[in-house]
């Protein structure tokens, strides 16, 4: 194992693109361990594709990129502006409140982090809102897309960790929306210190709001729609993923009348890129997994790592604590891969429900996306409005410090993150 | 050109292996509610999603998105970490190759196994690994040549860089 873990670090240090370097350093093990053939090695990445609730993810992949074709964002940025561009702090909280529309839709933090930079960055600046300030709600509000349904990581820990995929989705509801209230709250103080000005004064009436909703009404209903089905019991994420991107055929062709076939075409193109580049570390992360298993690594981690400490409350703090540092550095797709097999027995084992875990987990480790030093979505906003990482990080502090603190406060109010799946599935 | 009409058939296949898939699911789906299960269509959409996941990343290559940890590499002048990436690259071709000849073997094992509850060959599956393996080493070798002949616009083989313009987004979890 260390030698796994060594290799590991030591490509993933020089850059080598993350897929090969968990191939590799997978594929080390079955060079080196006497009696092992090397063709299990090849079995195990195609094995990893043989599994039904994989298959949400290129559904979901295909459905956003749909959707986003299919003019919905424009929509939903209409009812944002609406809802609270009239607050202290306006623009920021529009992003914010369209990070938590988007999540509904899309389940990726850098993609939406990436079009809000594009297209509400460029007003914030030229409105006097600080270029940092700007940025860092705009990249940190993209973590709610991490845990409104759907998720895509939230898709990939319920499958490696064995975890029911439709709990976890309900599960990410209220976390997503306390994130919203919490990063609105914060932007609120920020702003209201500094001046910032409003996007538009007046406040919205009724009518316009309810006119705003009613255009966009076919994607509000899809994150509620998929919820409902697939707590239905009737079908099952995967398939839901099927009717979400004939839902979102649908609504482009015959409800908003955006979509051409060019344009069908164009989303299918991306999507299929999308779905290679994450599908490839999942297949090639097949080797590790199986390596971590045979060597018994959980449990080796677990008296590492927890060695005297007996303190369930202790132990969760601690692990959170290890993702919040090796989020730093690891990008998230990996961290869920690698580590939920590992820390997942772990937890369940001191009586935490993995539902739960997961929900803090996937903060935490989409969190890494957006800080120094290698954080995505940090990377993709500040290229986008030429923001320099010390000024972000700088901004960005306030808002990290908030939703730490949320997920702090969470770790110890199960029931928070419990109430509606359990309301739905029963315990 | 003919490079470029190869990758527009590598796109047509992966267009139609996504629709395929997603109609395989759905109407799976559809049937099962109306009690009428087909176990061969699910089985059929897991057998061409590794396809599709292995052309997809064969595409993501060429498109530089498959991303790895700039935190370190990232400080390098140009031509150093022009070499760090080659040496790289070499490294995975290494790989590759271990894989493609393995999986041919692992194929040619499995060409008895039947799959799912279909009479087709798990084979089917396995080969998708090596195919799947030598496209993205030929990816690989023409991302190489490509940043070797751009060196002077500071090209790089996996990682996009400003010389990059039209490539696509970065997309992330």
């Amino acid at each position: 194992m260390a030698l796994i873990t060594v290799l590991f670090v030591v490509l993933m240090a020089i850059g080598m693109p993350v897929a090969f370097a968990t191939g590799i350093s997978g594929f080390i093990f079955f060079l080196t361990t006497p009696g092992m053939p090397m063709s299990i090695g090849v079995q195990k990445i195609a094995t990893m594709s043989q599994s039904f609730p994989l298959l949400a993810v290129p559904f979901f992949v295909l459905a956003g990129h749909l959707m986003n074709e299919s003019g919905i964002t424009n929509r939903l940025l209409r009812i944002s502006l609406l809802a609270v561009g009239w607050m202290s702090g306006g623009l920021a909280q529009v992003a914010i409140v369209l990070s938590t529309l988007m999540g509904g839709v899309s389940g990726s933090a850098v993609a939406d982090a990436a079009m809000e930079a594009r297209i509400l960055g460029p007003t914030m600046t030229a409105k006097g809102y600080g270029k940092g300030f700007s940025a860092a709600a705009i990249a940190v509000g993209s973590l709610i897309t991490a845990t409104i349904p759907p998720s895509i990581g939230l898709i990939l820990y319920g499958y490696v960790g064995n975890v029911s995929i439709g709990r976890l989705f309900l599960a990410g509801v209220i976390p997503g929306l306390l994130m919203m209230a919490v990063l609105m709250a914060t932007t609120y103080v920020i702003a209201k210190k500094r001046k910032y000005v409003v996007a538009d004064a007046e406040k919205p009436t009724f009518k316009a709001l309810a006119i705003a909703i009613w255009q966009a009404k076919w994607a509000l209903l899809f994150p509620v729609a998929l919820v409902l089905s697939i707590r239905g019991g009737v079908f099952t994420p995967s398939e839901v993923g099927a009717f979400a991107v004939v839902y979102a055929l649908a609504v482009g062709f015959l409800a908003h009348r955006e979509l051409t076939l060019e344009k069908v075409w164009k989303a299918f193109g991306h999507a299929a890129s999308d779905v290679g580049l994450i599908m490839l570390i999942i297949l090639m992360s097949g080797m590790v997994g199986f390596a971590v298993i045979y060597l018994q690594a959980p449990q080796q981690l677990a008296t590492l790592m927890l060695n005297g400490i007996t303190d369930p409350n202790i132990i969760v703090l601690v692990i959170l604590l290890f993702l919040l540092v090796a989020g730093l550095a690891l990008d998230s797709t990996v961290m869920v891969l690698l580590l939920t097999p590992i820390f997942v027995p772990i937890i369940t084992q001191i009586g935490m429900d993995p539902v739960h875990f997961g929900i803090l987990m996937m903060s935490i480790v989409t969190l890494g996306g957006m800080t120094w030093p290698s954080g995505s979505a940090m990377f993709a906003v500040c290229a986008l409005m030429d923001v320099t990482i010390e000024e972000y990080s700088i901004e960005s502090i306030p808002f990290i410090a908030a939703v730490c603190a949320l997920i702090a406060v969470l770790v110890f109010l199960p029931q928070v993150v419990l109430w509606l799946p359990n309301m739905a599935f029963g315990h | 050109m003919f490079l470029k009409r190869l990758s527009q058939i590598e796109l047509t296949i992966c267009v139609l292996l996504l629709a395929a898939i997603t109609g395989l699911v759905f109407v799976a789906a559809i049937m099962r509610f109306f009690a009428h299960p087909l176990t061969w269509s699910v089985d059929m959409a897991q057998l061409l999603f590794i396809w599709l996941c292995m052309l997809g990343a064969c595409r993501a290559m060429r498109e530089k998105s498959h991303l790895g940890m700039e935190v370190l590499v990232k400080y390098l002048p140009y031509m150093p970490r022009l070499w760090v990436e080659m040496f790289c690259a070499v490294l995975t071709l290494g790989f590759l190759g271990v894989l493609v000849v393995l999986g041919f073997q692992l194929a040619w094992m499995n060409r008895e196994r039947t799959f799912g509850d279909s009479s087709l060959s798990y084979a089917w599956v396995t080969t998708a690994v090596p195919v799947g393996c030598a496209l993205l080493a030929i990816s690989l070798i023409y991302n190489m040549v490509k940043a070797w002949q751009g060196r002077g616009r500071g090209v790089l083989v996996y990682t996009r860089t400003a010389a990059d313009k039209d490539a696509p987004e970065v997309l992330e979890l």
